[in-house]
């Protein structure tokens, strides 16, 4: 998971303000924390500095699944209430050289999990999973992908590449 | 034995109860209330922080009505009781006092004098760096964008150490804090935290007013035997009518005294603070 440490990247909760903004305005109550059922939101550690108790998610140990209780909860403007279309938290890339599916091997694990199923990822016409502008980076896809390291990219939104 | 030193542990250990129960809670899927001492609440109220509240807005330079809100309700308890919240709710104020009982202790083996209340110098000393550090910090968090007390505040860290072990399988590395405190104001410097730098508290005790709660000597009593400001660990000196800012309303003093000359009035309405314990 070190790339979501890149660039001091995080991928932060659905609903979360610009970096900047978030750990101005979070008062690291841990309320998103406790309040999911999915035990998907962490804090972050001392070593994460400014985003000291600060709330993100790791794909790889439980993802999003947009129930969009978090921001519910949040007494601050860190987490603002949006629709889960409207989550933006980033956005997946899939990796054509490694995926199943793009590699000759039907799989399409992430296309059948993704909570946006057929809008943020889609087939194509050889039954290849293709990430869309409707993305909110859930990182549903990665969790489930089988390959590892996993074929699937995941951009935190604010970051690049 | 006082009903007060019961029902303050009581309300003490209770919050820290409390603190790991709705981890617990959540951990089971009740997740009604959620939250620590830095804001809990439920969908429909919270109670946030005062200062995280002030820090927060000032570093995202946003003002938002229900997060002021929030914010109030440890406000309104500080300008009718005081630094109330230091002695009856803070996790911080109960280890504190657990540890300036083992600093007495220590004393006492190491055969050192009792520890003598602050001057009026010194007290005034210690409440322009109090304030200082206060003032310095709020203005660290507009200019730097973030609440900058939260990396240090022990009721935080101990709040989300506690979130951390009971419900994320994280070590309380943030103890560490908690811990240095702990080691300087049982070392040497009497409840230094909560005196000095606790910035949370010097902003309950600039909510106090003249009539707000606090220790009134009845003069005629007083003997003047001195016990009260001995127990007193945050400086304050009842017999000579010296009870300022720093004043928890723990109680002690007035537990202490063997001639029942202290007391707590609740009502102190339309009642003059009568010479030399208003809050200075």
């Amino acid at each position: 998971m070190s790339f979501l440490f890149d660039r001091s990247g995080l991928l932060r909760p659905p609903g979360a303000a610009d970096e900047a903004d978030l750990v101005g305005s979070c008062i690291r109550c841990a309320r998103c924390v406790e309040v999911r059922p999915y035990q998907s939101i962490r804090l972050g550690p001392i070593t994460a500095l400014r985003s000291y108790g600060t709330p993100f998610i790791d794909p790889l140990g439980s993802p999003c699944y947009l129930c969009m209780r978090c921001p519910e909860v949040c007494p601050t403007s860190a987490l603002t209430v949006v629709p889960a279309v409207e989550s933006a938290m980033g956005t997946a890339r899939v990796i054509e050289e490694s995926c199943y599916s793009w590699t000759g091997t039907v799989c399409n694990q992430c296309y059948r999990s993704c909570p946006l199923k057929g809008t943020a990822i889609d087939l194509d016409d050889l039954l290849q999973p293709v990430v869309t502008e409707a993305c909110v980076g859930c990182g549903v896809c990665l969790h489930v992908c089988p390959t590892e390291p996993r074929s699937i990219h995941l951009v935190p939104r604010g970051e690049t590449s | 034995m006082k009903w007060r030193p019961i029902a303050r542990k009581g309300a003490q250990v209770s919050v820290l109860a409390m603190l790991v129960a709705i981890p617990l809670l959540s951990m089971a899927r009740i997740d009604f209330i959620q939250g620590t001492l830095c804001s809990f609440g439920t969908e429909s109220w919270s109670v946030s922080c005062p200062l995280g509240v002030a820090q927060t807005s000032l570093a995202s330079r946003t003002l938002d009505a229900g997060l002021l809100l929030s914010g109030f309700a440890f406000i309104a308890l500080a300008f009718v009781a005081g630094r109330v919240f230091c002695s009856w709710i803070c996790p911080q104020g109960f280890f504190s006092e657990l540890g300036d009982k083992v600093h007495l202790a220590v004393r006492r083996v190491f055969k050192r004098p009792p520890p003598r209340p602050d001057t009026p110098a010194q007290y005034r000393r210690g409440q322009i760096f109090l304030y200082s550090f206060l003032g310095a910090g709020l203005v660290a968090s507009f200019v730097f964008g973030v609440p900058v007390f939260c990396y240090i505040c022990p009721i935080g860290l101990i709040s989300r150490a506690i979130v951390g072990s009971t419900y994320l399988g994280t070590v309380g590395s943030e103890l560490l804090v908690v811990a240095i405190i702990l080691f300087v104001e049982v070392s040497f410097a009497r409840r230094g935290w909560c005196k000095y730098i606790c910035p949370v508290g010097a902003l309950y005790g600039a909510c106090t007013t003249k009539r707000s709660l606090t220790v009134v000597r009845d003069a005629h009593a007083c003997v003047g035997c001195h016990t009260c400001e001995r127990e007193c660990s945050m400086g304050n000196s009842p017999v000579d009518d010296r009870v300022g800012r720093t004043c928890t309303n723990c109680g002690d003093c007035v537990d202490v005294c063997p001639e029942a000359a202290l007391s707590q009035p609740l009502v102190q309405l339309g009642k003059k603070a009568s010479a030399g314990v208003s809050p200075s």
